[in-house]
């Protein structure tokens, strides 16, 4: 027995798995109760299944409930009052799930597609949307000649910083992608340099890292698919989902999409 | 109630067709959450010892409290997670039944009652031996110093007493093989003449009674990791 074991018995004493998340248990859940073999469908959340029963101990609590509500037991309640709705008047949503200590995600996917030689994003997240910025000259000006381009502010006020996410040049054939991301302070706006910032694949492994420059930018290019941005910096770590997707055959514009940079905008 | 698809769903909870739909639209959520709920909390059967005596009348304003939390939840993460695979109403229900643990636990730390006593003395000197967390964690204890040595001596005596007290023998055996011998579960399994699946399931019951344990008695992972630094 050494301190490391030690550590590692007192984690897992503590930690409580939550890798499926609710909707993939409702959706496992409602195959089941629909008698649609839920393992064939969803083999890997099966699997999982088998081997931790803290998952399996939420999965079989939700689908005692299902049936119950199926078979007609689940008696109705009346309710006295309406629910107190106040916090509909607040910001916002959070915007950050918190993982564990000092580590946070993103609360929903950021998508961006690419359509007719341009980087759109796909439906935000509510709390985020794309602003105006000027970035320096020669970062995409390559591309349309245009300076005034699309970004998205992603601030975490707790940590008085901001993450600035600019898709960049369109790839060729537009099948890939660049982007920029830029740190700042939250309070001054001053850009924040040495910021490491790890590009992983949606299964967390590492595929590039980078620090981020005087000028708080680090530049990723030839991008598609879904990929996890990490950022660390003063003892924090923040994970960014992206999902860039390729350009659709017919090149259809998404209404609920932002477009990012376009000749006739301005 | 009415009845919504999952589009219609989001688009009325986010408030992008105005605030009366929204606030109707939660309303309704509310009201199909709530004899759910309701139903979950009557069915659990190990209650935080305070509501195991109580009136109906209490698990309703609980299961009541349990929604609004639910509600808040849903509107701060789960309009933005929710990814549409599933049905919405099941995705919120899903959330609504990890609400009511939550709220089970923190009602369990702060129960008035007192937890079972341990049965301490009952572990003879072969069981100390093999299975004491803290007779067999004497070298990390050397490697500390003496204040560190003292507090984490409680917490790994405070960890016997429950493994003793509330876990069955075989909880114990299995938590002890994995944690202390590092065995992996496929080879507990063979040991003790069961399933790989079964032997999950041990350690699963063994950490959790171990977690509220610890918690009740006051500690904290932070605080427990805290000891070893």
């Amino acid at each position: 027995m050494d301190k490391e074991t030690l550590a590692r018995m007192f984690r897992d004493v503590f930690t409580v798995c939550t890798t499926l998340s609710e909707e993939v248990l409702a959706r496992y859940a409602e195959l089941e109760i629909a008698g649609q073999e839920p393992r064939r469908h969803l083999p890997k959340v099966g699997a999982h299944l088998d081997e931790c029963p803290d998952c399996t101990r939420r999965y079989e609590e939700l689908l005692a409930l299902l049936r119950a509500e199926r078979r007609g037991e689940v008696p109705p309640v009346p309710s006295a009052r309406p629910f107190d709705l106040q916090f509909l008047s607040s910001p916002g949503p959070n915007l950050w799930v918190e993982v564990k200590e000092t580590f946070y995600r993103l609360a929903a996917e950021i998508p961006i597609v690419l359509r007719r030689a341009v980087a759109a994003f796909g439906p935000l997240p509510t709390a985020l949307s794309p602003c105006r910025v000027t970035v320096a000259a020669g970062v995409v000006r390559d591309v349309e000649g245009t300076a005034g381009i699309e970004s998205l502010r992603i601030p975490d006020e707790s940590a008085n910083v901001v993450f600035v996410l600019t898709p960049g040049p369109v790839g060729t054939e537009e099948k890939e992608i660049t982007f920029i991301l830029r740190v700042e302070d939250f309070r001054s706006g001053e850009p924040l340099g040495q910021v490491r910032v790890n590009l992983c694949d949606s299964q967390s492994q590492l595929l590039q890292s980078k620090t981020t420059a005087a000028d708080g930018r680090v530049t990723f290019r030839g991008l598609i698919g879904d990929y996890i941005l990490r950022c660390k910096h003063a003892g924090r770590t923040w994970d960014f989902p992206l999902k860039l997707a390729p350009a659709t055959p017919c090149g259809d514009e998404d209404p609920n999409s932002h477009r990012l940079r376009s000749g006739n905008d301005d | 109630m009415v009845d919504r698809d999952n589009e219609t769903w989001i688009v009325e909870l986010k408030g992008q067709r105005g605030k009366q739909r929204q606030e109707a639209a939660f309303q309704d959520l509310g009201n199909s959450l709530l004899p759910l709920v309701r139903w979950y909390l009557s069915s659990y059967s190990t209650l935080p010892p305070p509501l195991t005596h109580r009136s109906y009348h209490d698990l309703d304003q609980l299961a009541r409290d349990i929604v609004q939390d639910s509600l808040l939840r849903i509107w701060q993460k789960g309009l933005d997670l929710f990814r549409g695979d599933a049905r919405f109403l099941t995705f919120a229900k899903a959330i609504a039944i990890n609400q009511a643990k939550q709220k089970l636990r923190q009602l369990w730390r702060r129960g008035e009652e007192p937890w079972p006593s341990f049965n301490a003395g009952e572990m003879d000197e072969e069981d100390i031996d093999r299975l004491s967390i803290a007779v067999r964690s004497e070298m990390v204890m050397a490697e500390l110093p003496p204040e560190k040595r003292v507090m984490l001596r409680e917490v790994l005596q405070c960890m016997d007493r429950i493994l003793a007290g509330w876990c069955s023998p075989r909880e114990r055996e299995a938590f002890v093989r994995k944690y202390l011998d590092g065995l992996r579960s496929k080879e507990i399994a063979q040991l003790m003449g069961t399933t790989d699946r079964a032997v999950n399931l041990l350690t699963f019951n063994a950490r959790q009674k171990l977690r509220q344990g610890l918690e009740k008695e006051g500690y904290t992972l932070a605080s427990l990791l805290a000891i070893l630094l």
